[in-house]
């Protein structure tokens, strides 16, 4: 018992995994006082699913089958040297690109300008009246254009 | 018509191979996967890229053993991409797994309990599964997993042991009706 306390700690203390293999090879596999602390081969089995569970592999099988399904038959060879081929794919991926990039484009100069329904600072934002020092000040009101920050800068009047 | 013969030929052999090793390939993914829809997954990625590299294939090694290779291989694959995606996804979602009923004799297609699956890393599933489901020694496994010997030694000692501390502490595992 103070053996497997020893080959326990000498286990514990150095975590290689060579190291452990030979203690566990050396001890642990023929010392029946530390297999009873490990869990029997029975007892996982129980735990584990097991082949028995899946004899039925119908369903496996039919998507297998789904897969190795032969590919659609390709067109004779002649046929196919008559269609135009990759220059015709390739014509059709510039066109493509040409209509991906003018949608682009135009979607930037759009927004590029003001925003019509963008309503001004005035409209969203009122101030009826503004003292600094307890005296009357100029009130400045600025929304930039698209946000919905609204700067107030008061200035004293001299 | 020679050659549409020949695929019937190749189609009722992949069949049989299927028939063979489909039950122990499907209870090892789903020790590892956790669930039996990616074990499904992982099995029919794992007997069509048998299918295909068949040519490939060494008849002085074990055609088991190269399977279960595969298999492990595309289940550890499929469980890394699936990390990163539960890296988001809150546990609960998951379909509930049952518990362990002592006493009663388990379901042989019943995954692996919660408890155990968090325990144990996928490696030491694969090898646990190896040696209690197949009787494979720690050599076998360490063919499987492409790892030494005293590797699966300490992958067994320490899921063997987990296991037991389960039991024994009685997290879920030895529920008792």
């Amino acid at each position: 018992m103070v053996s497997c306390k020893r080959i326990d700690f000498l286990y514990r203390a150095v975590p290689l995994k060579p190291w452990r293999g030979w203690l566990l090879r050396r001890h642990i596999e023929r010392c029946p006082a530390c297999q009873a602390r490990l869990a029997s081969r029975e007892e996982v089995r129980r735990l584990m699913a097991r082949p028995e569970g899946f004899r039925d592999v119908s369903g496996l099988w039919a998507r297998l089958e789904q897969e190795l399904a032969p590919a659609p038959q390709r067109q004779p060879a002649g046929l196919a040297a008559a269609r135009p081929g990759w220059q015709f794919a390739l014509g059709l991926a510039a066109l493509c690109a040409a209509v991906v990039l003018s949608f682009w484009l135009l979607r930037e100069v759009r927004s590029a300008g003001p925003g019509p329904r963008v309503p001004g600072a005035g409209e969203s934002f009122t101030l009826d009246y503004i003292r600094v020092g307890g005296e009357p000040a100029q009130a400045f009101i600025y929304q930039p254009s698209g946000s919905k920050m609204v700067f107030v800068w008061a200035e004293k009047t001299m | 018509m020679r050659i549409d013969q020949d695929k019937m030929d190749e189609k009722a052999r992949f069949r049989d191979l299927v028939d063979a090793y489909g039950p122990a390939s499907m209870a090892l993914a789903v020790n590892i996967m956790g669930n039996r829809q990616d074990a499904e997954d992982v099995c029919q990625e794992a007997f069509m890229q048998v299918f295909r590299s068949l040519d490939r294939y060494d008849p002085s090694r074990s055609f088991k053993t190269w399977l279960f290779t595969i298999v492990s291989r595309r289940a550890f694959d499929m469980l890394k991409k699936k990390r990163r995606f539960y890296r988001f996804v809150d546990r609960a979602t998951l379909e509930p797994r049952e518990t362990f009923v002592a006493g009663a004799d388990p379901d042989p297609a019943r995954p692996l309990p919660e408890s155990v699956l968090r325990r144990l890393s996928p490696r030491e599933r694969t090898a646990l599964c190896l040696w209690a489901n197949e009787g494979y020694s720690a050599q076998d496994i360490a063919a499987v997993l492409r790892c030494s010997a005293s590797t699966v030694r300490v992958y067994l000692f320490n899921a063997r042991k987990k296991i037991r501390s389960l039991m024994e502490n009685d997290h879920g595992l030895l529920q008792t009706d």
